[in-house]
């Protein structure tokens, strides 16, 4: 199954705290597919708040996006809008 | 460490979770499965839990970010690094849930122990709370209620931690503040408590220890400080704090819209002070009408370039709209002291003397350039124009020249100008009050700077350490200068205004308002205080405070009667000053 990938830069102020973290997760449950966010040489499941955490990805950071699994490309549109959004945060 | 703000004076309440016992436990393989679904009925179970707090939150009419934290710890819950980890224990290694549970939570928490960013590092409690949760699910506890149920309305908690959600649950009960020994300024339970208005002090080592159920324990959240079983004598001062935080709150919620008027009908414009034009909201949002002093200095230092005139008709004309249908006074730039520009201007060599409006005229292409976007912001709201440090009638005559051609010259390029901008002096060296009469006469209006007004007719430097006891606001000779520049304003039949820190202390309200002051201007936090000791006087009870301290020489008896009268008349809102301590002076 072909892995689907991108890069994308977190732009709201806080960063990928829990807020954010939340919203990402709570976005790809309804999705049948894994997605791995990561930074440098860390990597996270990206359904989960916990893992997103330890990231500590920051304003700027420019994260990886990889995604499998059948629903790949709809779950890819939607860390792609989160992300893109800011998480929905003001600024 | 004070996390939410706020005075109170209470009794304790302890609330002691103690933590739950986990029990190590191999199982045999036929039970594993049925071990695992019993995780998953704990997960289903503190899942509700947390809809309940939630649900009784939302009925309570809370908002905002504390329902947010709910929702990501019901989120985290289900976290597939906390369950698939567990899970994989309790499969793999036979584990019981309770031990294959805190495995994983010590597991996770060294990871996040070992972050460098101390705001991520502070999330792994997050992760503790919820894991927390879960186990007391596991163990049998049926919800948030438990621990807290025989805590009395008014309470202050003390905990050695709390979770977000318990500080929530314990919030619902109406407490009056939180103590914890442990907890940090960006912990969410810190934030439940802001956004619940609750005094909180986090971080205080040994208080579980020190604190019984009971004791009797003042929880100020400003200072971060907690005494308990205070004395009689910190119980009062406490007590006063209380009441004056109390009166402001009162003040603000009933006067913003009200008038300052005293309680035989004479009012007292209440106008803010302005630094910043992003600010300005600020200002009726405390029930200020308008801006009475806005420093244009601050858009000229700290940086290396200068703002030009589109850029300055831009701010002016934001500030105008923001604090319309009320007038703004913006004063012409105020250099000189510590506020100097970084840039050099051509043929200009600065001097201590050479200070505000004395350098505008100095330096025309600055100030022109100042003018003609004041004159152009004109038409967009109720501008009034202030000039500083004015001691001399050829300045005088000189500003006005100056002003006639930048408007001459500016409706000759096209542009709108207000017919009548009312024009201002600042009155705030001895030599512009004693001829307060003649600048009357070519005013608009006065405005009254009394920080240097004092600083200059007492030769006191407000900085000078040494000398702060002597820097006497109601000092005769202050007095006697700002009662000639109201007779004169009066005389001439022009407003006249203070807008130094003198009308910023409620103490001096009354004074004020018997020397005849149209308008007072101040920051905005002192606006509520200022304008409910207005609303509570009358003019005639102010003018016979007058007559009595006109009778006195000395100026700390002056300071004395007013400071014993007001706090006596207003003990809610007047904290008595210290003698040797700098007053309002800042």
């Amino acid at each position: 199954m072909a892995t689907l990938t991108k890069s994308l830069i977190i732009r709201n102020p806080r960063g990928l705290h829990v807020r954010a973290a939340t919203v990402l997760a709570n976005a790809l449950k309804p999705f049948d597919a894994e997605v791995t966010i990561t930074l440098g040489e860390q990597s996270a499941n990206a359904k989960s708040v916990m893992h997103l955490l330890l990231l500590t990805a920051g304003q700027g950071a420019e994260v990886e996006v990889s995604a499998v699994g059948p629903q790949a490309p709809e779950a890819m549109d939607a860390v792609s809008d989160v992300i893109t959004d800011g998480f929905g945060e003001s600024g | 460490m004070g996390v939410a703000p706020g005075i109170v004076l209470g009794t304790a309440a302890r609330v002691d979770r103690s933590p739950v016992p986990i029990e190590h436990v191999h199982l045999p393989q036929s039970l594993l499965e049925s071990e695992v679904s019993r995780l998953y009925e704990a997960v289903e179970r503190a899942e509700a839990s947390i809809d309940q707090l939630e649900a009784s939150l939302e009925s309570g009419g809370g908002t905002g970010e504390h329902l947010g934290i709910l929702g990501a710890h019901r989120v985290m819950l289900r976290d597939p690094m906390l369950l698939g980890e567990s899970e994989r224990h309790i499969r793999q290694q036979a584990m019981n849930a309770e031990w294959a549970v805190s495995e994983t939570l010590a597991h996770i928490g060294e990871i996040f122990a070992h972050i460098e960013d101390p705001f991520f590092r502070e999330r792994g409690s997050d992760v503790e709370h919820v894991g927390d949760l879960l186990l007391r699910m596991l163990s049998g506890e049926d919800g948030y209620d438990n621990a807290i149920e025989d805590i009395s309305k008014g309470a202050v908690v003390v905990a050695d931690g709390l979770s977000p959600a318990e500080a929530l649950a314990v919030a619902r009960r109406s407490v009056s503040a939180f103590v914890l020994e442990h907890g940090t300024v960006t912990s969410h339970t810190a934030i439940v408590a802001r956004s619940m208005n609750i005094p909180a002090v986090v971080a205080v080592p040994g208080v579980t220890e020190h604190i019984g159920e009971g004791d009797r324990i003042i929880v100020d959240g400003d200072e971060g400080e907690i005494i308990i079983s205070p004395s009689r004598e910190e119980e009062l001062v406490y007590a006063r704090r209380e009441r004056r935080q109390r009166a402001f709150k009162r003040a603000l919620r009933q006067n913003r819209s009200k008038p300052a008027t005293t309680t035989d009908g004479h009012e007292v414009i209440i106008r803010g002070n302005l630094d910043f034009a992003s600010d300005v909201s600020r200002i009726g949002d405390a029930g200020g009408q308008g801006v009475g002093l806005f420093r244009t200095e601050f858009l000229f230092i700290d940086r290396t370039d200068l703002p030009d005139e589109e850029e300055q008709l831009d701010i002016y004309t934001r500030v105008l709209h923001a604090a319309s249908p009320h007038a703004v006074t913006i004063r012409t730039l105020d250099l000189g002291g510590d506020k100097q520009l970084r840039t050099e201007r051509d043929g200009i060599v600065m001097s201590p003397g050479l200070r505000a409006i004395r350098y505008c005229l100095r330096d025309r292409v600055l100030f022109d350039a100042q003018l003609r976007a004041l004159l152009r912001a004109s038409v967009h709201g109720e501008l009034r124009l202030l000039i500083p440090f004015v001691t001399s009638m050829s300045e005088v005559r000189r500003v006005k020249r100056a002003i006639s051609e930048v408007r001459e010259k500016l409706v000759a390029e096209g542009h709108a100008v207000a017919d009548d901008i009312p024009l201002g002096f600042m009155v705030e060296v001895p030599g512009a009050a004693l001829i307060a009469e003649s600048l009357a006469a070519e005013a608009d209006f006065l405005s009254v700077g009394t920080n240097d007004l004092i600083q200059y007719t007492l030769a006191i430097a407000r900085d000078d350490e040494g000398v702060t006891g002597l820097y006497q606001p109601l000092h005769p000779a202050v007095m006697r200068l700002l009662e000639m520049t109201t007779r004169a304003a009066h005389a001439a039949e022009v407003p006249v205004s203070i807008c130094g820190e003198m009308a910023a202390d409620p103490r001096y309200a009354l004074v004020l308002l018997a020397l005849g002051f149209n308008e007072l201007s101040m920051t905005a936090s002192a606006i509520p205080l200022v304008k409910e000791v207005i609303r509570r006087s009358s003019k005639e009870e102010s003018l016979a405070l007058l007559e009595h301290i006109r009778g006195m020489t000395h100026a700390t008896e002056i300071a004395d009667h007013v400071d014993s009268l007001m706090i006596d008349r207003f003990s809610d809102i007047v904290r008595p000053s210290m003698r040797s301590a700098p007053r309002s002076a800042r």
